[in-house]
């Protein structure tokens, strides 16, 4: 897969697109809840932790899935 | 009066008025605190929490939550002559029915002699307690049994409405009642489409007396990574495979290798979903059973039902079917136990995700179990699985009078090496 954006040039938008691609939701914002908030199910999950994987070259281990909670979280994560 | 159970919880007193509904889960430790140490911790945590104070009575106007007479969590304290003495007294405690209408509806075992590794076993009636509040009252359980734990003061809750209160507004008023009959069509048509490819090849109830037998396994640290990341790659969540995998090995060995529909039972964890979002601390059953038929090849590719599965779980959830599956469930379960006839599925599986315990903390939990009961009109074969300790624990349930011990460690094992090889291969 090409990487157009390696994972220090990586902003927080670039996530925010990643999820509102996802769950179909046109604005999404920084701070908003993946689950409680956007009503993502755990298959939406699987797929933005895998996107963001292949995209940014991060391995994301599954005992870690509980902490990310947010758009924020998973920007972070996405940094390392 | 506390409060009126909501259907969901209707449902699972239901069940547990013709056969026990208990879930029990088993907290291993290297090192135990003393058994009257843990009752008293056990004992303060019931002022905390509501529903520990609970019992369940029937109102006119259906089953209804009432403050238990007497209080107070009696822990039975049990000798562990071997080291899996404590699957006896799991077997034990998932038979023994609570008395529901005097409460309370939880109960403890200790399994040690003192000061070497003992087993903690917390029993409850499933109609107050879903996976989530179970795996957070035994890391409150620990931490109020350790030393100066005593001294600690425990938030008092307040009481919980039924999750049904909290539910998302499109299934709120008028909207409830549209959205359910458009569940309902589609309940109904796939009930007669099931019935007419099947045709009499389900297997049916066993006969009575049964008895409910366990049995465990786990995937090791390296087999637990590698079927992450090939289920990832996939994309597909663990629960689906576990499920495919479950679904295709009863097909082979239960089912002669038929092709044929299977139905299987999903549990989704609704406390995210509620508005607002109900915290794991607030103890309560907020969790909804959906109900699938997936036809099963017996030779079908793992990944191919697995994905399958996982469009089945998703386009159901995203309509909001979990919460329909939750206000019907009443009604489905009066129904099952009227007709005595049918099984409610092949298969049950809950994927509860990480279970965070301490490692470090006095009471070092070294291994962690959880069970939930059936009954002859329940699943198969069912599966309570978690990630613990970066490994996947397995832990199985299966109908003495329908199954052998040898049938079912066979069809353990078989899900066991299925799931290897995937991980291998990744």
């Amino acid at each position: 897969m090409t990487q157009d954006v390696t994972k220090d040039e990586l902003t927080i938008a670039e996530i925010q697109t990643l999820v509102s691609l996802q769950l179909g939701i046109a604005s999404v914002g920084e701070e908003d809840l993946l689950v409680s908030e956007l009503g993502a199910e755990s298959a939406d999950v699987v797929n933005l932790i895998a996107a963001v994987e292949d995209k940014y070259d991060v391995v994301i281990a599954e005992d870690e899935i509980p902490e990310i909670r947010s758009v924020r979280d998973l920007f972070e994560r996405a940094r390392g | 009066m506390m409060r009126r159970l909501d259907a969901f919880e209707s449902a699972l007193a239901l069940s547990d008025s013709v056969a026990p509904l208990n879930v029990v889960a088993v907290l291993r430790l290297a090192k135990g605190p003393p058994p009257d140490v843990l009752e008293q911790a056990l004992n303060r945590l019931q002022h905390r929490h509501p529903l520990l104070r609970a019992r369940i009575t029937q109102g006119v106007d259906g089953h209804v939550f009432e403050p238990s007479d007497p209080l107070g969590i009696a822990v039975r304290r049990a000798s562990r002559d071997r080291s899996d003495q404590w699957v006896d007294e799991a077997e034990a405690e998932l038979n023994q029915r609570f008395d529901a209408a005097a409460g309370p509806l939880m109960r403890g075992v200790y399994v040690g002699s003192g000061d070497g590794p003992c087993e903690v076993l917390l029993t409850f009636h499933h109609g107050i307690m879903d996976a989530a509040s179970a795996m957070h009252l035994c890391r409150e359980l620990l931490v109020a049994s350790e030393e100066g734990g005593a001294a600690q003061v425990l938030e008092l809750l307040p009481e919980q409405p039924a999750a049904e209160t909290f539910f998302p507004a499109s299934y709120q008023g008028w909207r409830r009642g549209a959205r359910l009959a458009v569940f309902a069509l589609r309940q109904v048509r796939g009930e007669i489409r099931d019935r007419w490819r099947v045709r009499g090849r389900w297997h049916p109830p066993p006969p009575e007396p049964c008895r409910g037998r366990i049995l465990s396994f786990q995937l090791s640290e390296a087999e637990t990574s590698g079927l992450t990341r090939c289920a990832r790659r996939h994309r597909v969540t663990l629960h689906s495979v576990f499920d495919a995998a479950m679904l295709l090995t009863v097909a082979r060995h239960r089912y002669g290798g038929q092709s044929l529909p299977l139905r299987h039972l999903v549990f989704a964890n609704l406390r995210p979903y509620l508005d607002p979002p109900v915290s794991d601390e607030n103890l309560g059953a907020y969790f909804a059973m959906l109900r699938f038929s997936t036809a099963v090849h017996p030779q079908r590719e793992l990944w191919e039902l697995a994905a399958e599965i996982n469009r089945e779980v998703y386009t159901a959830s995203k309509r909001g079917e979990k919460f329909a599956f939750s206000l019907t469930s009443a009604m489905m379960m009066r129904n099952i136990l009227r007709l005595g006839s049918q099984r409610m599925a092949a298969t049950a599986l809950s994927y509860t995700g990480v279970a965070k315990l301490d490692r470090d903390s006095p009471f070092p939990v070294v291994g962690l179990h959880a069970f939930v009961s059936s009954f002859r009109l329940g699943p198969e074969y069912t599966a309570q699985v978690r990630l613990f300790a970066g490994r996947l624990w397995w832990d199985i349930l299966y109908l003495d009078s329908e199954m052998e011990p040898a049938e079912a460690e066979q069809l353990a094992d078989e899900i066991r090496k299925l799931l290897s090889v995937e991980a291998a291969v990744s």
